[in-house]
């Protein structure tokens, strides 16, 4: 009778976990907690054991570790309910939503996020620079021919083909192609559209797309193009950056998974990452085309200029870090610095050249 | 005996939804903000308090159900999914690259193959949420099938397909009554009773309305588009000049498109109530009078919350913002711009977890407010003497769901 304040007996709704039966419980608070509802021997629940679950507002719900799972007890008395809590002395237990756990979830979530960052910047272009070793070379052409339908699909399956065009082109083409010495045999054609633009894709594949042979002004400014394609084809560019591409959107999409609406950022670090691993890639190919043009005794410079012309003046600031390829200036830069004046033969004759401005037009 | 069957049976017993909405969206905005620190990774915890807030908010005679899931097995489960996941995905892309060889973009049909296993996630992650539901110390539990789930779904998606969206109430009441009679409340099974006709009764109209008004003249404009650039392959001017003359059919089937896009919630309300009125567990009956307009309103609320925030929120701060602008766009530091933009990144985020917890107070908290407060449940005394049965299933279609990007809530 002493202990006033800590009631040993109050009113409770207990359910057995064996049967939906709902039963008006008494417990009474000994050495354990003891269920009473009208059974001949009473529940009973080691303290220790005791957790709490979700209940209603209002409702302290309990289970138990030592009783079937779904046991549960419901409490309102506000009184008994304290005085369980104070008995009950691993109430929380784990699992619980403290703080503590959530710092933890955020702290492992912020490790992994490290070291996917870490594996997208260091360790997928490292990994595609291997594997790109390793993929056999027919392997690559099936791989250019899947994208080469892409392409096709497009741009157009027909390449232009104005016949005198069509020589000229090939006469640029297959000396470049014969000065580069290529271990694999690579192939160009044009395409007609308004887009100025050429890419090589993977297999040793170019396409130059019509826009770009009308704003050339001279043969050399189309050749440094070409160089630069047929350099990319010689490092495998074109597989490398599937690989690595594939790689860091396996990594964020899968792994990230939908973080709601966050796909935009996602997005923007895929295309900066990208873009820092092909900027190396550009600059290598410009390197080429300059060792082959030279080699050709043609001037480096007209590639430079003819970017300049194609990108206009470019501002730094974020379009730089963006920037796929590396600016034009520096480019300049860099083939003026190799540029030495031309002192081969004019790689086309001023008719071969009139009729390569022509391939996309007549004789369609 | 005679006696017993002279009473009078039993008042349906109300279903009661004590939520408190603004500590919902308190949770909501810490969650996504958690969501954002972690990169994600909290999602699975993030969802399970969720659930584990509507569930003990809701409570039938008295007595509230309870959610027993974890956000552990959420990862568990998702972790398991991944090492499913990454092989399919590298076969998937190995046999597209085959089929793109043989012609460009033959390889779009593949994607069924994943909606078929999205329609597999999509019923294992229903078994998981169901037998993490329990009431009154019972669980409820799923028999059944995924890949049987999968393959109906799919067969019926292709003939509402090839019936032009008719058959699409037919599919919906098939699938539920697979779903259902493969579920369980202990050892009472549950049924369901609503049939693709009254699903139809109830909504033919709206598809009559997004036929007449959107879908024939889309597809009748789709076809002339077609026959012009046929006509004139490579010649912008002419797709031009077709497009100006058909200026201002493009203006109607752009409020079209918007009257239509409002017609979802509506057939939303009505597929809800419907679903409502044909749930059975046992003798157990469900019933509502869930209000058809419910979700349409609660999606214009939303929208109009959001709408409001933006305007308020862009004024106050595109002064600042421009202000700064106009003063850094000489300066000689580029850092101070980085400052800028990094402000602006974390704008936009804050915008995104505001706009994520918007949604969810609205489509998840009070929706669900409206069909807990709607319910009603015939015969409960059916349920009192039901014993316990089933297995906790695993969280793997949980983890397919999310690596596949069909979750629901």
């Amino acid at each position: 009778m002493g202990d006033v304040a800590s009631p040993l007996e109050g009113p409770a709704v207990f359910f057995d976990g064996v049967t939906a039966r709902r039963r008006d419980a008494t417990l009474r608070l000994g050495d354990a907690l003891e269920i009473c509802d009208g059974e001949a021997s009473a529940t009973r629940w080691p303290y220790d054991d005791v957790r709490r679950a979700d209940g209603g507002p209002g409702v302290l719900r309990l289970s138990c570790r030592s009783a079937p799972e779904l046991a549960r007890l419901d409490v309102r008395d506000e009184a008994m309910k304290a005085a369980l809590s104070r008995r009950c002395a691993r109430l929380e237990g784990e699992g619980a939503a403290s703080s503590g756990n959530v710092a933890k979830i955020v702290g492992w979530s912020l490790a992994a996020a490290v070291s996917i960052a870490l594996i997208a910047i260091y360790g997928v272009p490292l990994a595609a620079e291997r594997i790109t070793a390793l993929v056999p070379v027919a392997l690559e052409a099936r791989l250019g021919e899947a994208v080469a339908n892409q392409v096709e699909a497009i741009f157009g399956a027909e390449a232009c083909a104005n016949p005198e065009g069509r020589a000229a082109f090939d006469k640029l083409f297959g000396g470049l192609a014969a000065q580069a010495g290529l271990a694999r045999a690579a192939t160009a054609s044009v395409r007609n559209s308004a887009v100025a633009n050429a890419f090589a894709i993977p297999g040793d594949r170019i396409y130059v797309l019509g826009a770009l042979i009308d704003k050339a002004r001279s043969p050399d400014e189309l050749a440094g193009v070409l160089a630069h394609e047929l350099g990319h084809a010689a490092h495998r560019d074109g597989l490398r950056e599937m690989i690595a591409s594939g790689g860091t959107a396996f990594l964020f999409g899968l792994l990230l998974g939908d973080v709601s609406g966050s796909g935009a950022i996602i997005l923007a670090s895929r295309t900066l990452l990208d873009a820092s691993h092909s900027r190396a890639a550009e600059a290598a190919a410009d390197a080429f085309a300059a060792t082959t043009m030279r080699a050709l005794g043609r001037s480096t410079a007209p590639l430079g200029e003819f970017l300049i012309r194609l990108t206009g003046e470019e501002k730094t600031g974020m379009i730089a870090l963006l920037a796929s390829h590396p600016l034009s200036q520096d480019r300049l830069a860099e083939l003026k610095r190799q540029d030495q004046p031309a002192t081969g033969a004019a790689l086309l004759s001023d008719a071969e050249w009139k009729a390569l401005k022509a391939i996309c037009k007549a004789g369609r | 005996m005679d006696e017993f069957l002279a009473a009078p049976p039993q008042p349906p017993s109300r279903v009661e939804f004590s939520g408190e909405g603004r500590v919902f969206l308190r949770m909501m905005a810490k969650g996504g903000l958690l969501q954002l620190v972690s990169l994600g990774f909290y999602r699975f915890w993030f969802v399970t308090n969720v659930r584990r807030t509507l569930w003990s908010a809701t409570q039938a005679e008295g007595d509230a159900l309870e959610y027993t899931g974890r956000g552990k097995e959420l990862l568990l489960g998702f972790l398991f999914a991944l090492a499913i996941l990454a092989p399919l995905f590298a076969a998937y892309f190995i046999v597209s690259l085959e089929v793109e060889r043989y012609r460009a973009f033959a390889s779009v049909p593949l994607y069924v193959g994943l909606y078929v296993f999205g329609q597999f996630a999509t019923f294992r992650a229903r078994r998981y949420r169901l037998t993490r539901t329990t009431w009154r110390g019972i669980r409820f539990w799923m028999t059944g099938s995924g890949w049987s789930y999968a393959l109906r779904s799919v067969a019926w998606a292709l003939l509402s397909i090839a019936t032009l969206g008719l058959a699409y109430s037919w599919r919906e009441a098939a699938l539920e009554r697979y779903k259902m009679r493969n579920s369980f409340y202990g050892d009472l099974q549950g049924r369901f009773e609503g049939t693709g006709w009254t699903l139809f009764k109830a909504s033919w109209w709206l598809w009559l309305c997004a036929g007449v008004f959107f879908a024939a003249p889309y597809g009748v404009f789709t076809l002339e588009f077609i026959q012009v650039s046929r006509a004139h392959p490579n010649d912008s001017l002419a797709i031009a000049a077709f497009m100006a003359e058909r200026g201002w059919l493009l203006a109607y089937l752009g409020l079209m498109a918007v009257a239509t896009a409002l017609l979802w919630p509506v057939y939303q309300g009505i597929e809800w109530r419907w679903w409502l009125n044909g749930l059975k567990f046992g003798d157990v009956a469900f019933s509502s009078v869930f209000p058809r307009s419910r979700i349409l309103v609660l999606y214009l609320k939303f929208f109009g919350v959001v709408l409001l925030a933006a305007l308020v929120l862009g004024f106050v701060f595109s002064l600042p913002v421009s202000l700064a602008e106009t003063l850094l766009s000489d300066a000689p530091v580029p850092a101070l711009r980085y400052v800028l933009i990094a402000a602006g990144v974390v704008g936009y985020l804050l915008a995104i977890v505001g706009l994520g917890a918007l949604y969810r107070y609205y489509l998840q908290f009070r929706l669900w407010a409206g069909v807990v407060a709607t319910l009603q449940i015939r015969n409960l005394a059916a349920a009192a003497g039901v014993a316990a049965r089933g297995e906790a299933a695993n969280a793997l279609g949980e983890g397919l769901a999310d690596g596949l990007d069909v979750a629901g809530f």
